[in-house]
């Protein structure tokens, strides 16, 4: 099978203050900052969307490390992105999540159904470095 | 099958005693019952002949000779007579008064005039006063009446060798011993008075079955009504003989020793103090009436087969709802099956290919070439490029390899429509894989009404058989029984609250409390958590069990609002006979059991309801004991405070509040110094303590 490579990372920033979006083939890279919750959880949600739509992304990487605080509009989110990219044959990776944030996730059944991460690296090498 | 083979052995026995029985009871009822009077009148006799005629069987013609015979017995040779032909008459008229269908009533008119006309004819012969008329007159309609009685506790025979009566029946044999006893009137062997022996005998069997009420009104009865009239001898008996009853009768637990120690004390007693001329005969008779109750029978102990069975009405209802679950079950096996047949009919690639040759390879010059003399080749070609687009998307031309290009010179053709066919397949296989979600959601569904019919099925048989009959002001008790405490909030600047709570006495043992979380804040959140409420509660009202109703609930949601929103189910069930606790957390925050012991979380991780076709349901078992307080809260409470701590607990460790409302309050007031008056999300606060104190 010939091998074919694409070029097209590229780092952006956009309307959702403190949020670096990372496309590498099919794969977003998010690094967020702040809190994501009802005020923030839209803009995230249209975000992934439109990549998905676009550019095909079938992984999403989402960097929790400056996240202080999450809440149920937030977990909406990840779960709507879970639900979405789960048909499609992608997934969704959560890399980096502080302690506080992944005691909310947890009681919301996350780690049950999307694999964590220590680290970036962790997460975009296939089925290893899960928590 | 063994219970109805015993009893048809033992009914067949039981029909040879009765019928033997049956002959005695006949005869001596009749010897005595014609020997009876009532103010010199003797209806008795009359009464009974009537009622054995109308009743017919082995037991009549030789209760009428006992009849003729204890006539007889009185030396009243024309008062036998009169009564013989009144019951010849009867005898004739009996047919004719059967047919009828009121042939009591008939009976009783019948006998009524026959007595009046045959005894009223007699005394026209011989010429008597006109006062004389008047007593036939009441003799007439003594005996009509007593006919009817008679009639109906011949027909009750059963009931007196059970030994158990209802009121009528009990009434009816009451009356027949009157009369009994009243012929048994100055019967005496010896000491041995025949009257007192049977009424002491039925005076204790009385007090034995039913007690000192009936026992005392049976002896004041027995006492005073065979003689009828008001002589100080005859008052005296009723008085005896009522007393006695009331007093042994109080003796009944003691059983037959102690119902006897009784009677034998008060008869003794009395008997020397108001009848000191006949204690020796009094004792002896009442003795003798003593030994025959201690040699009675006990009442035979009920069987299995005489217990309430389901009657196959209800049997066959049982039946057909057992079906109804069966065929539930069926089609849920069938949804199951056709998933899995949809997830088998995915095209393979060579399939695909077909599609793809068909719309670019039919017009090609070199379609002869490339698949009949190089067909190996390219199909290999094509099945690796096939591979490409599927592993990497989107793929330009000149990405690929140059042996490819040369190959075949439609390649961008083949891409694009290798791209296209590709995206097709995956728009369809995402719908396969909702149709399978929705498909085993609806086997799910079609289970847990299987499950639901199926214990309809099982509840109907147990409350026929009586089995599980539970107290039916247990819910009402229930406001007493647990001290409920309710807090709530809403996020700064909206006005309406997201987070809903119910109490729901959803079975008769257990209660539910339930705090359900709509996603995000405001109305939509209400609405989301209400609906969910709403159906929640349905579910479990319907006989759901509650796991069950929180998946149901899940594929229910998900059906109904296919966007990504969700509710978090917070389900606390109490067992309200026990001491356990069963959480079932759908994507809820902890909750807290606080007591002398301390304070203990307990939370789970279960995904929230509404947003994934299949959920498993976190299930936490606890004991909730009296002296515990069940503190339960939307996440808005602990998320008052953003540092990762449990403020809240740290809360429940140093505050003491003496009701549960009190301690919701002070929740909810410590959520908004935290929050310095900027709430940031809903919240609800449920507090919960059982109260046995206050049951009842």
């Amino acid at each position: 099978m010939g091998s074919v490579e694409f070029s097209l990372s590229r780092m952006i920033k956009e309307g959702f203050p403190g949020m670096e979006k990372n496309i590498e083939r099919q794969t977003l890279l998010l690094r967020l900052d702040g809190d994501l919750d009802m005020k923030t959880a839209e803009t995230l949600r249209q975000a992934i969307d439109n990549e998905i739509e676009r550019r095909k992304v079938r992984t999403v990487i989402l960097n929790l490390e400056k996240v202080q605080f999450i809440d149920s509009s937030g977990l909406g989110v990840i779960l709507g992105r879970y639900k979405k990219l789960v048909p499609l044959g992608g997934k969704i990776k959560i890399t980096n999540v502080p302690a506080h944030v992944f005691k909310i996730m947890e009681l919301s059944g996350l780690p049950k159904i999307i694999d964590f991460y220590q680290t970036e690296a962790a997460a975009r090498e296939e089925g290893r470095g899960a928590q | 099958m063994a219970d109805w083979a015993t009893l048809k052995i033992e009914q067949s026995v039981r029909k040879q005693r009765v019928s033997f029985q049956t002959l005695a009871l006949s005869l001596f009822l009749g010897v005595v019952l014609a020997r009876g009077a009532v103010l010199n009148i003797y209806p008795f006799g009359l009464a009974l002949g009537a009622a054995l005629i109308l009743k017919g069987g082995k037991g009549a013609a030789l209760g009428l000779l006992g009849i003729i015979a204890g006539t007889l017995t009185l030396h009243d040779l024309p008062l036998a007579l009169e009564i013989t032909i009144v019951l010849v008459l009867l005898s004739l008229l009996a047919p004719l008064i059967r047919r009828g269908r009121h042939a009591p009533v008939f009976q009783s008119l019948t006998v009524t005039a026959l007595t009046c006309l045959v005894f009223a004819l007699a005394l026209l012969r011989n010429g008597a006063d006109p006062t004389a008329f008047f007593s036939v007159g009441v003799q007439g309609v003594l005996a009509g009446g007593f006919s009817i009685i008679y009639g109906y506790a011949l027909n009750q025979e059963e009931a007196l060798w059970r030994g158990e009566f209802n009121r009528e029946q009990g009434m009816a044999w009451l009356l027949l011993l009157i009369g009994a006893i009243s012929g048994l009137q100055g019967l005496k062997i010896a000491a041995i008075d025949f009257p007192v022996v049977v009424l002491s005998f039925f005076v204790l069997f009385a007090a034995g079955r039913f007690g000192a009420g009936t026992a005392s009104g049976v002896g004041a009865l027995l006492g005073f009504l065979p003689e009828l009239n008001f002589h100080v001898q005859n008052l005296m008996d009723a008085g005896i003989f009522g007393l006695a009853g009331f007093c042994t009768g109080a003796f009944q637990r003691f059983g037959k020793l102690g119902i006897g120690l009784a009677f034998s004390a008060v008869t003794l007693s009395l008997t020397v103090f108001l009848r000191q001329e006949a204690v020796y005969s009094q004792l002896v008779s009442s003795g003798l009436g003593l030994l025959l109750f201690l040699l009675w029978p006990e009442a035979a102990p009920r069987k299995d087969f005489l217990k309430p069975k389901p009657i196959p009405e209800v049997e066959a209802t049982v039946s057909k709802v057992k079906v109804l679950a069966d065929i539930f079950d069926q089609i849920a096996l069938s949804y199951q099956a056709a998933e899995a047949e949809t997830t088998t009919l995915r095209p393979e690639i060579p399939e695909l290919m077909n599609v793809l040759v068909e719309r670019v390879c039919q017009n090609c010059p070199t379609i002869a070439t490339c698949w009949e003399r190089e067909f190996y080749k390219t199909y290999r070609y094509l099945f690796d490029l096939f591979s490409l687009v599927e592993t990497h998307g989107k793929v330009r031309v000149q990405d690929l390899p140059v042996e490819w290009k040369r190959q075949c010179g439609r390649l961008k053709e083949m891409l694009l429509g290798i791209q296209f066919i590709m995206e097709q397949e995956k728009n369809q296989e995402a719908w396969r894989r909702r149709l399978a979600a929705n498909q085993e959601a609806i086997a799910r569904q079609f289970q847990s009404v299987s499950h639901v019919i199926g214990n309809l099925a099982k509840e109907l048989n147990a409350r026929h058989n009586r089995q599980d009959v539970k107290p039916s002001n247990l819910a009402r008790r229930r406001r007493h029984f647990l001290d409920v405490g309710v807090g709530s909030f809403s996020k700064s600047g909206s006005g309406i609250n997201g987070d809903n709570y119910a109490s729901l006495a959803f079975s008769p043992s257990r209660h539910a409390f339930v705090i359900c979380d709509g996603m995000g804040v405001g109305q939509n959140a209400a609405k989301m958590s209400a609906m969910a409420l709403t159906l929640l509660e349905q579910l479990m009202n319907t006989g759901f069990d509650p796991v069950e109703a929180v998946q149901a609930l899940n594929s229910m949601l998900v059906l109904r609002s296919p966007e990504e929103s969700f509710v978090t189910v917070d389900l606390a069930i109490l067992a309200l006979e026990t001491d356990e606790l069963t959480f079932i957390k759908a994507g809820a925050v902890a909750s807290y059991i606080a007591g002398p012991e301390g304070i203990e979380a307990f939370s789970a991780g279960g995904l929230p309801a509404g947003i994934l076709d299949q959920i498993e349901v976190p299930v936490l078992e606890t004991v909730f004991k009296p002296s515990q307080v069940l503190v339960m809260v939307s996440d808005g409470i602990p998320d008052a405070v953003r540092d990762g701590g449990d403020w809240l607990k740290d809360f429940l460790e140093r505050e003491q509040a003496a009701g549960s409302q009190e301690l919701a309050d002070k929740i909810v007031q410590e959520v908004r110094r935290l929050s310095g008056g900027e709430i940031q999300d809903d919240g609800v606060v449920l507090v919960v303590r059982k109260n046995f104190w206050n049951e009842g």
